[in-house]
């Protein structure tokens, strides 16, 4: 699991309980980005990321006065992301499932405009391709083991599921990977 | 893929093809191994992506922003409702006072009750005698085709609590309140069934 300074992010917790407005904020950016990449990559788009971050930070903003440190606060954040992500996912499936609007309206959330540099924006195009070929929940658990290098014993922690459960999803994840990547180089 | 190369592998991970090349691997293994590290590589690669910090400092303000209209729209629920509260308690007390009649009020209830009921899908086509040129005031056929849908779901026993949804912006707020039991019950049904 990524370093953290627990301390300081009890200082900020208990700061922002307080009345502390700019602690949250505080709080907000020190995690953002790690928040915004893991629904990146869940989602394969921009503007989904940006909506999983928004509802995350306002789950973080509400329910943080029922925090009690019992695991790492990046866990719980880690944890909120996920379950937002996956559930972010499962509503867009219902909306595409039953939708009122033309097909051509749905599905347009992609917006590359905050990665600037043109070779970033091909290797991120290269690897939601990718990613968005896996299963939901093999994507998962790809993105925490081998993007987030996050232990299997962590991924548990995180998602509830067995060791063995998640090591054989991630062979699986990555036996797809390298067909994916293998007909690309092809 | 071999299950026993992938595992060696992944205990490495991070350190891909470190152990590989001093291991004297029988050459399948380690074409495998090495096929697994390049692949790794080629998605690390991938991954070196960084976001624009503009965006990044969009989050916050759009996140206040955000929660006070969510506030804004809470309160003025909050009032809406409190103002309909109160208009419908005068309008209980107004009636109460005004003593009308009981039959009057059970004969106006089961005229509606039997105008909803006698329609159908059909009800809405005219018949021969009734084809003219006057235009016909439609005005209150959405209700009345609203009333009729909820008649019917009420007939077959789904209850009484129900939204009607006509639009995506209806059926989006339907989502939005759906909370993660309810979610994972309707996705996990359709996935049972294989729609999704």
């Amino acid at each position: 699991m990524p370093e953290e300074n627990s301390d300081s992010d009890y200082d900020l917790v208990h700061r922002f309980l307080n009345g502390d407005e700019q602690s949250f904020n505080q709080l907000a950016r020190k995690y953002q980005a790690k928040i915004y990449w893991h629904a990146r990559r869940m989602t394969g788009n921009h503007l989904d990321a940006d909506e999983i971050v928004q509802e995350v930070l306002l789950v973080i903003f509400n329910k943080l006065k029922n925090f009690n440190f019992k695991s790492s606060l990046f866990t719980w954040i880690y944890r909120i992301t996920i379950t937002r992500s996956i559930n972010y996912i499962k509503k867009q499936k219902l909306r595409r499932f039953i939708s009122f609007d033309s097909p051509e309206n749905i599905g347009l959330a992609s917006d590359e405009n905050v990665v600037k540099n043109i070779q970033d924006k091909e290797k991120l195009k290269k690897l939601d391709k990718v990613l968005q070929h896996l299963p939901e929940k093999q994507r998962e658990i790809f993105i925490l083991r081998h993007f987030d290098e996050l232990s299997y014993e962590e991924i548990a922690q995180l998602t509830g599921k067995s060791v063995g459960g998640l090591k054989a999803n991630y062979f699986h994840a990555f036996e797809k990977v390298i067909k994916l990547m293998d007909n690309k180089n092809g | 893929m071999d299950k026993q190369t992938f595992e060696r592998f992944d205990k490495t991970f991070p350190l891909q093809g470190i152990e590989v090349e001093n291991r004297g691997e029988d050459s399948k293994n380690s074409g495998e191994l090495n096929q697994l590290n390049k692949i790794s590589k080629e998605l690390s690669l991938l991954n070196s992506v960084d976001v624009d910090q503009n965006y990044l400092s969009t989050i916050l303000p759009k996140f206040y922003e955000k929660q006070e209209r969510r506030r804004y729209q809470f309160s003025f629920g909050k009032l809406v409702y409190s103002a309909t509260l109160a208009v419908t308690t005068i309008v209980i007390v107004f009636v109460s006072f005004r003593n009308i009649p009981k039959t009057e009020m059970v004969f106006q209830n089961n005229g509606t009750q039997t105008q909803i009921s006698s329609y159908s899908e059909d009800s809405y086509i005219a018949s021969a005698d009734q084809f003219s040129d006057t235009v016909v005031d439609d005005t209150n056929l959405q209700t009345e085709i609203d009333n009729s849908i909820t008649q019917s779901i009420s007939a077959n026993g789904s209850g009484s609590s129900y939204n009607l949804i006509k639009n995506d912006t209806d059926y989006d707020k339907v989502l939005t309140q759906l909370n993660d039991e309810e979610l994972e019950n309707i996705y996990s049904q359709l996935q049972d069934v294989k729609i999704l």
